[in-house]
């Protein structure tokens, strides 16, 4: 277990315990130093059996705020195809489609930015996105098809 | 009666049609309604919380009994108003919806907009660098990001109960171009 990597992890748990809780008390500090301190063992155990290998980069990340715009945009899309259907003017046809994922190198590069791309495309309620089982393609449904991607290539 | 307990109520009404789901749609549709009935709890305890500390706030006044409305006030209905509207619309949507996936969207869509309206009128009553503000952004933060990480593990489960495979058909690399 690696002692910098474990005490940035339970760093950060604590710092949110307390922000969450807003009271700076002897029983509530220890409370959360102790759920900061199993946070951080079990984030640990995660990392080493490398299900945390995610290394996105930060040009990646320059792309998601494009998602703060996109999420009100689509939730007016979602809105007006729920009334139309309530009043029976247009039924929702929603399709699944497959479109390219790309990535980057190496793995944990790669698995880091896709992971961006796609949690930053399930932000906007229009599109659902998930990565296709060889991982080089995304299988998006859209609610409404044809309005446009939050952060995936349209 | 004041916004705060009012938005609670409404949103606590709006839980019925995604029990409703909950308990007759099948396991797929159950799943997408227990991710909305989540965040829907999630707000209800924010309003609640923001009411009782309201009503700590209080002190009663020796001869003035009439209630005076204010700009704050007014700015508050609208904030609160817009964020339970948009959790009411997703609660709608989860049932109106006929299928799983379908469903999702609404669920999905209740993680960004009321969450955000919300917290914004936290901020405007206790202001930004408050405890209360701090935690009630930190929840709407909270509440996007896990909605979309959610949403995406959601959606897995759903294409590979109803299509049995992640990989695409020639009809949908089609039609994504």
């Amino acid at each position: 277990m690696r002692v910098g990597s474990w005490t940035l992890w339970w760093l950060v748990l604590f710092g949110l315990w307390n922000l969450l809780q807003g009271a700076w008390e002897a029983m509530e500090i220890a409370a959360g130093a102790g759920a900061a301190a199993l946070g951080a063992t079990f984030a640990e155990v995660a990392r080493r059996q490398g299900l945390l290998a995610f290394a996105p980069q930060v040009r990646w990340l320059r792309r998601t705020p494009r998602v703060l715009w996109r999420v009100p945009y689509e939730f007016g899309i979602v809105t007006r195809a729920l009334v139309l259907d309530l009043l029976r003017v247009r039924r929702v046809r929603s399709e699944w489609a497959a479109t390219r994922l790309p990535g980057g190198r190496p793995a944990p590069v790669a698995a880091g930015n896709r992971a961006v791309l796609l949690a930053a495309e399930n932000m906007a309620p229009n599109t659902m996105a998930v990565q296709s089982e060889d991982r080089a393609e995304a299988l998006k449904h859209d609610l409404v098809p044809g309005r446009g991607t939050a952060a995936l290539p349209s | 009666m004041n916004v705060w307990f009012v938005g609670a109520t409404a949103l606590l009404v709006g839980l019925v049609p995604v029990a409703w789901v909950l308990i007759r749609g099948d396991i797929l549709e159950a799943l997408v309604a227990l991710q909305l009935a989540g965040t829907v709890v999630a707000i209800v305890l924010l309003l609640i919380g923001e009411e009782l500390r309201r009503r700590a706030d209080l002190r009663p006044l020796h001869g003035q009994s009439r209630a005076v409305t204010t700009t704050l006030d007014y700015a508050l209905y609208v904030l609160v108003g817009i964020g339970v509207t948009a959790e009411l619309v997703a609660c709608v949507g989860l049932l109106a919806m006929g299928r799983a996936i379908d469903r999702l969207h609404y669920a999905s869509a209740a993680t960004g907009i009321g969450p955000a309206f919300i917290a914004a009128a936290v901020c405007t009553r206790e202001g930004v660098v408050s405890a209360q503000g701090l935690a009630a952004i930190l929840i709407a933060v909270v509440l996007a990001v896990a909605g979309g990480t959610l949403g995406l593990a959601v959606a897995r489960i759903v294409r590979l109960r109803t299509h049995g495979t992640l990989e695409p058909s020639a009809a949908e690399r089609e039609r994504g171009g």
